[in-house]
């Protein structure tokens, strides 16, 4: 059976922080776990990205890194007490929690890049899973229609399963994310 | 200054003097990148040579510098990206938007 350990890291939301704890996460994950050199360069964006998305929206002064190795896959999960994820959808804000009970399986459309889509499908109004739908591109790319904003793109390019939940009980915001180990 | 400029040929070199090119240099860069666009430069290299890291934030102003190029009839294309940086660029298929090369001088000898 797999030995499944998990270690926190805590990330002062402080942009001079942010790759000197990417080292320390990748370091700790070299030590855990053995990986090839697609997983690794997937799993320092996955980091890059989520702890650029604390600086840029967290608006708290902490936030916590859980990284969790089971074998196969590496677990980086990130948790804070600060704002709620927030989506602009066809001209509305949302904000998370959303409103309301009637959420399950509702999908929004993200953003739209020229070769990719990026939707979420909703479990219920605190959480949502991020995925891709494949745009059809026909002749070349044009590049006005070319997204400029990557950062949750990114992520769940990188990963095998993205997620975000906010947590009611503790007015936790917590993403995950999983990536596979070709090793 | 994020960007030190020199000319190489028919083409000009934005070699990029950060490390660490994200949300905290962005800004300017774009800025510069629109200057030396604005002067009418029309070949730009944007060298990433000892760049470690590309965040999102960083992408975005360079795919806005890309959109500005082609109003002005200009051309970007990126060289000197680390296996990380490429690996970012491939993931996202922005490789598809920017030619890449391996350094900044043979970018700017295969000039078409």
């Amino acid at each position: 059976m797999a030995n499944i350990t998990t270690q926190k890291f805590v990330f002062n939301n402080q942009a001079d922080g942010l790759y000197p704890l990417v080292t320390d996460v990748m370091s700790y994950i070299d030590q855990q776990q053995q990986t090839d050199e697609d997983t690794i360069t997937k799993l320092k964006l996955v980091l890059i990205e989520l702890l650029t998305n604390s600086l840029k929206h967290s608006g708290t002064e902490e936030t916590t890194i859980e990284i969790t190795t089971t074998g196969d896959q590496i677990i980086i999960r990130k948790t804070d007490r600060g704002n709620g994820l927030t989506i602009r959808c066809n001209g509305n804000l949302l904000e998370w929690p959303l409103p309301g009970k009637h959420h399950a399986n509702r999908v929004l459309t993200v953003y739209a890049n020229a070769d990719a889509i990026l939707k979420a499908k909703l479990t219920n109004n605190c959480s949502l899973q991020f995925f891709i739908e494949e745009a059809e591109q026909t002749g070349p790319l044009d590049i006005n229609t070319l997204t400029e904003h990557f950062g949750l793109l990114i992520i769940t390019r990188a990963s095998s399963t993205f997620a975000y939940e906010f947590d009611i009980d503790s007015c936790t915001n917590s993403f995950t994310a999983s990536v596979t180990s070709m090793v | 200054m994020i960007l030190l400029t020199n000319i190489y040929k028919d083409a000009l070199i934005a070699g990029i003097q950060v490390k660490e090119a994200n949300l905290t240099v962005s800004d300017a860069f774009k800025d510069e990148m629109t200057s030396l666009l604005d002067k009418g430069n029309k070949y730009i290299i944007v060298n990433f040579e000892g760049v470690i890291y590309v965040d999102s934030s960083f992408l975005g102003a360079l795919v806005s510098s890309l959109k500005y190029a082609l109003v002005n009839q200009a051309e970007i294309v990126v060289a000197g990206l680390n296996k990380d940086v490429a690996g970012l660029f491939q993931l996202i298929r922005l490789d598809k938007a920017f030619k890449i090369y391996p350094s900044a001088t043979e970018a700017a000898e295969r000039k078409s």
